[in-house]
């Protein structure tokens, strides 16, 4: 009997597969749908101090295989997040991280710090890497601005502090390593890809921030490439794989190329019901490739 | 959250199996689905997220496009576990849906019924649909099965031409006046739905207390919602706008609303979820 379970630093996951941030809203609005004890976690949308109305719309645009999106990181705020969000996440039957964005590094420290003692919050993902908002990509671009937010970041919790990376950048395993040395206990990517679109007859963008993030199967390449890379920089972190996931092999690649989990993002809104097939998929797998566990394959690209 | 938002969470995600696609006049496609699910949940002024291609996503093909469509119910039949869907071809995805959907028995993936319907505005007189375009569905649909009493009932169904206009068989409403309007006068009343709206309000209903229900392309919804506030009538408008999730999480479709939202304390509405039906006097103009 293989085991689903998965290890992300020191949590333990039911299985290895993650709703991703922005794509599963804060887990109840799939629950008529999704069985969330097939997950691992939840990830929230991204969580600033003060509430943000996000970006003007039009907000995304459809892309071959994926799509555009500047959201802005529209979201209620912590005072709110704390009132109305998490008596629900607290009733969730799998495990919460908690996305968080901030102009500057107190503003992440802070709502790490007050989330701390919140039961319901497992952990963190530090959201380094929206590209849709101004600056919002300066922690993940430049390593010694990535290791002084996880310097301040790192005392304010004892939970489960996971980088989220961005592609955005040259040299992924430096802010990786940068990331990890200053107290990253794990590391998601991708973020999406910057990109741009444009209506020829109107000669405008198709939308309205100009500029917006990619994701979806189109991005999928990028993000494993990326895995691989974190993966080697960091050999003893776990990697959270996301992008492009859309069926059992693409998360298989993932494992293969270092990550120990997987986040499904873009393809919740086209079939929210993967979620709940992947759990069987992968014990199915496993049993056929005579596998006990999927850390027996993480990592096992064939090089 | 309040009560309305907790049905909208009553959705499912199904395949469902095509019962029949026929044309209904030059520009209209109406879709008869096998989806008993959503059949047995489904209210007026709902909608679906519909695939637009049959194959799963894990081919490669099926990837692009790869967000399903939104598509207003035109009626939904418990007892036969039947939807249906009035459409037109506006671009790839539905052009694609056009071809897949023609051949009975084919499977599409559908999540639904979605948002928060219409419902019968209290104590108006008259009761006044007007609507084209992607509209014609969802107010349809409202005036066949919601009770107005002993309120008489118009509904004003425009479009370019006649040839643009669904077959009445399709659109009939049962104890309700049908009225077309058309651009070129080709069928109906000559001029746009909202010129209809106008003639009516000014003559036989002149004094009414009149609640107006538009659903269609923006400008005529716009333009419906203004002409009801000047005259001081009550108003409900069934917006549109690109989504990808249609449940209220990937924020895209927001609008402005004039007032902090209970759950997120933000100015904000998506159109998915909290509407498509929405109250114009709720929302910021533009
Ligand atoms: C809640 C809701 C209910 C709808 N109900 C119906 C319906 O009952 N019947 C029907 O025919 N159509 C309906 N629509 C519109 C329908 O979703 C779009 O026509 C369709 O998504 C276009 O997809 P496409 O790939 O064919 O076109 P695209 O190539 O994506 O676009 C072609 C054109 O359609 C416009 N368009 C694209 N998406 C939308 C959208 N979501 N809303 C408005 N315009 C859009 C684009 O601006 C463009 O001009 C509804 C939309 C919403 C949001
Ligand atoms: C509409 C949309 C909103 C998103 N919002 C967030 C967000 O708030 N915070 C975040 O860290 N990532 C956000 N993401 C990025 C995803 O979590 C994910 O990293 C990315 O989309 C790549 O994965 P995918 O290809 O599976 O979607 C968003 C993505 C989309 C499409």
């Amino acid at each position: 009997m293989p085991s689903l379970a998965t290890k992300l630093g020191t949590l333990d996951l039911a299985t290895p597969f993650l709703a991703a941030s922005g794509t599963f809203g804060y887990g109840s609005e799939y629950a008529p749908i999704v069985d969330l004890k097939n997950l691992g976690a939840v990830v929230t949308k991204s969580l600033s101090v003060q509430p943000r109305e996000g970006n003007p719309t039009p907000r995304i645009w459809e892309t071959p295989a994926g799509m555009l999106n500047a959201i802005g990181l529209e979201n209620c705020g912590l005072d709110v997040f704390l009132a109305k969000k998490v008596p629900d996440l607290a009733k969730l039957p799998t495990k919460v991280l908690v996305n968080v964005v901030g102009h500057s590094v107190q503003e992440y420290a802070e709502i790490c710090k007050r989330l701390d003692g919140v039961e319901a919050v497992d952990g963190f993902e530090i959201n380094i890497s929206c590209p849709n908002v101004k600056h919002g990509t300066r922690f993940a671009s430049d390593a010694a601005d990535c290791a002084r937010l996880f310097g301040a970041v790192r005392p304010t919790t004892k939970k489960l502090l996971m980088a989220k990376l961005s592609p955005n950048v040259t040299d992924i395993g430096e802010i990786a390593r940068a990331a990890v040395e200053h107290g990253a206990d794990a590391l998601s990517l991708i973020n999406t890809l910057l990109g741009m679109a444009i209506d020829v007859k109107t000669r405008k963008p198709r939308i309205a921030n100009v500029t917006g993030g990619l994701s979806g199967p189109a991005v999928r390449p990028v993000a494993v490439r990326c895995v691989y890379q974190a993966a080697q920089a960091c050999p003893k972190t776990p990697v959270c794989g996301i992008g492009g996931i859309r069926c059992l092999d693409d998360a298989l690649e993932f494992f293969l190329a270092g990550a120990c989990c997987v986040q499904v993002g873009t393809i919740n809104y086209a079939d929210p019901d993967l979620l709940n097939r992947l759990p069987g998929q992968l014990d199915a797998w496993l049993k056929a490739n005579g596998h006990e566990n999927i850390s027996e394959i993480v990592g096992k690209v064939a090089i | 959250m309040n009560s309305a938002a907790h049905e909208t969470n009553c959705f499912v995600q199904t395949s469902a199996e095509t019962i029949e696609q026929r044309a209904v006049s030059a520009r209209y496609w109406q879709l008869r689905l096998r989806a008993p699910e959503i059949a047995r949940r489904a209210r007026p002024g709902q909608f679906v997220m519909l695939s637009v291609q049959p194959d799963a996503l894990s081919s490669d093909a099926a990837c692009d496009p790869l967000l399903p469509r939104p598509l207003a119910l035109l009626d939904a039949d418990p007892k036969a576990g039947s939807i249906e869907l009035l459409y037109f071809v506006a671009g790839r995805g539905t052009a694609l849906l056009q071809s897949h959907a023609a051949r009975p028995g084919t499977r599409l993936r559908i999540l639904g019924p979605l948002g928060n319907g219409f419902t019968v505005v209290d104590g108006a007189e008259v009761h006044v649909a007007v609507g084209g375009g992607s509209g014609v569905a969802p107010l349809v649909y409202f005036f066949r099965k919601a009770s107005f009493g002993n309120a008489p009932r118009t509904v004003i169904l425009a479009a370019r031409t006649k040839e643009h206009l669904a077959d009445r068989a399709c659109v009939e409403v049962p104890g309700a006046d049908l009225r077309e309007a058309t651009d070129d006068g080709s069928a109906g009343f000559r001029g746009n739905a909202v010129e209809a709206l106008r003639a009516l309000l000014d003559g036989p209903l002149k004094g009414k207390r009149t609640a107006v229900y538009a659903a269609g392309p923006e400008p005529m919804m716009d333009a419906a919602a203004k002409l009801s506030i000047e005259r001081g009538l009550p108003c409900r408008v069934s917006l549109e706008a690109r989504m990808a999730c249609g449940v209220g999480v990937c924020r895209s479709c927001v609008v402005d609303a004039k007032t902090p939202h209970p759950a997120t304390g933000l100015f904000r509405r998506t159109i998915c979820q909290d509407g498509p039906v929405f109250d114009p006097c709720e929302l910021k103009e533009g």
